[in-house]
């Protein structure tokens, strides 16, 4: 899968220049960048969700994006202001974000969390298709959640939690899955946890996986490669081989 | 002789007309609208994530009491009949309004925007009624106090069949969007990524509370507090979240508290105010809902 944007960014304002970067399938790539270089609006607009109020940080639906030719086209968000996106072809494969910070709502199982994320694959009543119930056992299964699967996921730790939100998108057939930050505000028992599971749903089911994280050690112990955003702007992909050497050039303080 | 008892034949002529007449009527108008109040204070509470949240904080029921001190203070003298009625239609298009103006602005605004919002919206409303009654004069007082006090009496059969209607065409939205109901219980970021149209789900949802909220309180006066308990105490017995499960029993424990409430207001010699009841009942229910989530 090759993915090309000329840039991302809000109004004038340019975030990351020429992202050029291929993701294979069962890839697990680390996006790393400092605070505010771009990492959750580049993993949007992966996902076709553009709409991003810059103030707010506050996505708004829009319609997906079909496949373009190189193109600048400005667009206006609810309050006026202008959101630039630029793209060159984006994979139309099936992407799905998971954003951070999802509540841990009281009064759903986990199998009823996983089933109400699938919101396009459900009917009006929100009874999933047989096939797509059947990958929803799958999820829970390949994910290790299967014996939790009808214990309230407010009594779930926060790991055992994001991988019931990964479930979502296994469950969702996503061909490209973005996390953002999933191991954030989680300890190094649950970090570990879910970095790995990551790793292994990735290897197992050819699901590629783009995730942002800060916890860089740790999540190069299971990323095979390394997107960075530079302080500048710039896009870099590592190869197997030299990733550390992009993280260098992404934090000068890495060593 | 059970069989007398509840046709009525039991009492004699005069039970038979107090039955089918007035308690019949009352206790329908109760059930039919402690189920739409439940229901619209249930899609509230999912719509704001806020357990506080109901048609009153909105200041749905603060539009809807604008209205009716609109009207009131402009009728003044004339038949009962047409200021009760003419005070409904103005109570519904002050509820209405305000829902409108709500759903408008929830494209542009963040959930909890849009409480602080309609709070406010309530304070304001609230406040001009009282500027209202400041000047009016003592018929249009009367007629506006005894309809602020809320009551499931003297319901007349149109009246319980436009209620009847509104809760059908609410809970046929609300069933509709219930698996909306569900996601954005997630957040709007979740709801978004998951493909949800969000702003559908809430304009139904406003739209259905609106619809319940804006009848009922028309013809009832604005009744408090089951809005709030009553989608507590479903979520509770149900033991689930999830709106499929929780929206029968929301209904009914909506239904049964305001029946409740009124067999309360009417155990005196002379009838307590339905309004004040459910808040008696309601509000130290509301106490230990906020407690037990504190502790």
């Amino acid at each position: 899968m090759e993915i090309k944007l000329q840039h991302i960014g809000y109004g004038n304002k340019i975030l990351v220049r020429d992202i050029a970067f291929t993701v294979a399938p069962g890839e697990c790539l680390l996006l790393a960048g400092p605070n505010g270089s771009g990492k959750t609006t580049l993993l949007r607009k992966l996902a076709g969700e553009i709409c991003v109020s810059p103030t707010h940080g506050h996505p708004r639906p829009c319609k997906r994006e079909e496949p373009t030719a190189s193109a600048q086209r400005v667009r206006r968000d609810g309050r006026g202001r202008e959101a630039t996106v630029c793209d060159t072809p984006v994979s139309p494969a099936n992407c799905i974000l998971v954003p951070t910070g999802i509540p841990k709502v009281k009064g759903f199982t986990v199998r009823e969390f996983v089933r109400t994320g699938c919101y396009r694959e459900s009917d009006w009543a929100g009874k999933l298709r047989k096939e797509t119930e059947e990958r929803l056992e799958e999820s829970l299964e390949l994910i290790g959640l299967k014996p939790l699967a009808d214990r309230d996921i407010s009594t779930l730790s926060d790991g055992e939690f994001q991988k019931a939100c990964i479930a979502v998108g296994l469950t969702r057939r996503a061909d490209l899955l973005l996390l953002d930050e999933p191991t954030a505000f989680l300890d190094v028992e649950n970090r570990l946890m879910v970095l790995r599971t990551m790793r292994d749903v990735a290897e197992r089911t050819g699901t590629a996986v783009i995730f942002s994280s800060h916890d860089l050690h740790d999540a190069l112990e299971v990323a095979h490669r390394v997107l960075a955003i530079t302080r500048d702007g710039r896009f870099l992909e590592s190869g197997i081989e030299d990733r550390e050497a992009v993280l260098s050039a992404s934090f000068p303080a890495w060593e | 002789m059970g069989l007398d008892l509840m046709t009525g034949n039991g009492f004699g002529p005069t039970g038979g007309v107090l039955l089918w007449r007035l308690r019949l009527p009352r206790m329908l108008t109760a059930l039919v609208a402690g189920a739409s109040l439940a229901l619209a204070g249930m899609q509230m509470q999912a719509l704001f994530r806020n357990p506080l949240a109901d048609p009153h904080i909105m200041g749905v029921s603060g539009g809807a009491g604008l209205g009716a001190a609109i009207v009131a203070l402009a009728i003044g003298s004339s038949s009962a009949w047409f200021s009760g009625m003419s005070m409904a239609m103005a109570a519904f298009a002050g509820a209405f309004l305000t829902s409108l103006l709500i759903v408008v602005l929830s494209a542009r605004l963040r959930a909890t925007t849009l409480l602080i919002l309609g709070v406010m919206l309530g304070f304001i409303f609230s406040a001009v009624s009282s500027i209202l009654q400041y000047s009016a004069g003592e018929e249009s007082l009367k007629l506006f106090y005894s309809w602020m006090a809320g009551s499931f009496s003297g319901t007349r059969p149109l009246e319980l069949i436009i209620m009847v209607t509104a809760l059908l065409i609410g809970l046929a939205l609300a069933l509709g969007n219930r698996k909306g109901l569900d996601i954005i219980l997630f957040g709007d970021d979740y709801a978004i990524f998951s493909g949800a149209p969000l702003q559908r789900i809430r304009t139904l949802s406003m739209l259905s509370a609106s619809l319940m909220t804006g009848i009922v309180t028309a013809f009832c006066g604005p009744l408090g507090f089951v809005g709030i308990v009553a989608p507590h105490l479903a979520r509770r017995i149900s033991g689930s979240s999830a709106h499929g499960k929780v929206m029968p029993v929301t209904l009914l424990t909506g239904a049964c508290l305001a029946l409740v409430a009124d067999i309360l207001a009417n155990l005196w010699r002379t009838p307590l105010p339905a309004g004040s009841t459910l808040a008696l009942i309601g509000i130290p229910m509301v106490l230990v809902l906020i407690l037990r989530n504190t502790s």
